[in-house]
């Protein structure tokens, strides 16, 4: 509690802010004040303003031309991209760790919808290929819930759905709902007989067409992550 | 004048990116990359690391130029961003590959004299306290922590984080003065 009180003071917020893009705090603090900016519009504008405040610092470093083999491989990757289609599994991309940090920040300086609950104690982005949070996965703490956010919407091929699954280490499965293709928020109680910790468990999406959608995974797995702890 | 017509010529660039036009992403990554790569380069110290930190910003920029928002950040402010959080989160992963070396302030003693009135946070870092002003350069260009400051400058984290927090509020006054 103390930990969310001492955000609530605004010079410590725009030092915090300061901090963060100055790069100097770092681990357990970085990410706090990460899940902070998802949440806090004014939080984003303090960072935004250190960014320009900042930026000239960098009028002092003297360019350097990259290796020409730098703009090569980018343009490669780039022709291999064109004609993607949205169920293509290259479209989704395991989440790691590393592509949900970068994704935090475009996200917060662009301005993506806000998530507006209780704060969470364990979340997971699912990305698309952008590196783009199209679904954010969270989980209150001590709650047996999951709050699913859309945060792009999606235009999917008839008759088939991105379904979310919890996905523990024996392989054991469960299907927890069918993600919502259009921007919205949605909460899902797990089943009671269900007794696993979905803490323990990764998050799986797959897509599927039968009827039994969200009882049996058949589906192509495009997306694999674990949560990340707050 | 040349400032403004160049970040008109990058918002017209980024704006065409987004809608895919390659000739002008290729543009874009020859009027930038210089700069964002000496950025990449200050803080991952090895040219195969700012490579890939580059190549991994400019995809991300391909991929993320329709979201790009005029009003929120100019367009360098933008890609900044993008190469300095892509840099700072491969350090954190390869932290314990960096090698000490040896603190470089030659940038503080020997600015280029033309430029130091052109830059305002020039001139506020001038007022900074010197530990103050090796701090958040440090911080910024090389992405130390407070652990990592403390070790290098031979000081308690706690001195150090007294000095950025410091150092931060008196550049922000100054600036906004």
């Amino acid at each position: 509690m103390s930990g969310s009180l001492r955000y609530q003071n605004p010079e410590l917020r725009a030092l915090l802010a300061g901090e963060y893009v100055l790069g100097s705090l770092h681990g357990r603090a970085r990410r706090r004040f990460e899940t902070l900016m998802l949440t806090d519009h004014v939080l984003r504008h303090e960072v935004l303003q250190w960014a320009r405040r900042l930026e000239p610092l960098n009028e002092e470093l003297e360019a350097v031309t990259p290796s020409p083999h730098v703009w090569t491989a980018i343009e490669q990757q780039v022709g291999a991209e064109k004609g993607l289609l949205w169920n293509s599994v290259v479209f989704w991309r395991r989440l790691g760790m590393v592509a949900a940090a970068a994704s935090l920040v475009l996200a917060l300086l662009l301005g993506i919808p806000l998530y507006q609950a209780p704060a969470p104690e364990r979340i997971a982005f699912v990305t698309d290929s952008t590196d783009e949070p199209v679904w954010l996965v969270s989980a209150p703490s001590r709650s047996r819930t999951l709050r699913i956010k859309t945060l792009k919407s999606m235009s999917m091929p008839a008759g088939e759905f991105c379904v979310l699954w919890l996905v523990w280490k024996d392989g054991f499965n469960q299907g927890v709902a069918v993600l919502p293709d259009n921007t919205g928020e949605m909460t899902v109680r797990l089943p009671k007989a269900m007794k696993r910790d979905p803490n323990k468990a990764e998050l799986v999406v797959t897509v599927e067409t039968g009827d039994d959608a969200v009882t049996n995974m058949q589906g192509k797995v495009m997306f694999k992550g674990p949560w990340t702890e707050l | 004048m040349v400032a403004d017509s160049q970040l008109r010529i990058l918002i017209r660039l980024l704006a065409a990116t987004a809608e895919g036009d390659k000739n002008a992403f290729s543009r874009l990554y020859r009027l930038t990359s210089p700069k964002l790569y000496a950025i990449a380069l200050r803080i991952l110290k090895t040219e195969s690391h700012a490579q890939e930190c580059l190549q991994e910003a400019y995809l991300s920029v391909w991929r993320q130029a329709a979201t790009y928002q005029q009003g929120k950040a100019a367009p360098m402010t933008w890609l900044v961003t993008i190469v300095r959080n892509r840099a700072l989160d491969m350090l954190r992963r390869q932290r314990h590959e960096l090698r000490r070396e040896e603190i470089e302030l030659d940038l503080l003693s020997d600015t280029p004299s033309e430029q130091v009135d052109s830059l305002a946070i020039e001139k506020c870092l001038q007022l900074l306290r010197t530990d103050q002003r090796e701090c958040v350069l440090l911080a910024y260009y090389e992405g130390l922590t407070h652990p990592e400051l403390a070790d290098r400058l031979s000081h308690p984290i706690g001195t150090i984080k007294t000095w950025i927090r410091r150092g931060l509020e008196q550049l922000r006054q100054c600036l906004e003065a």
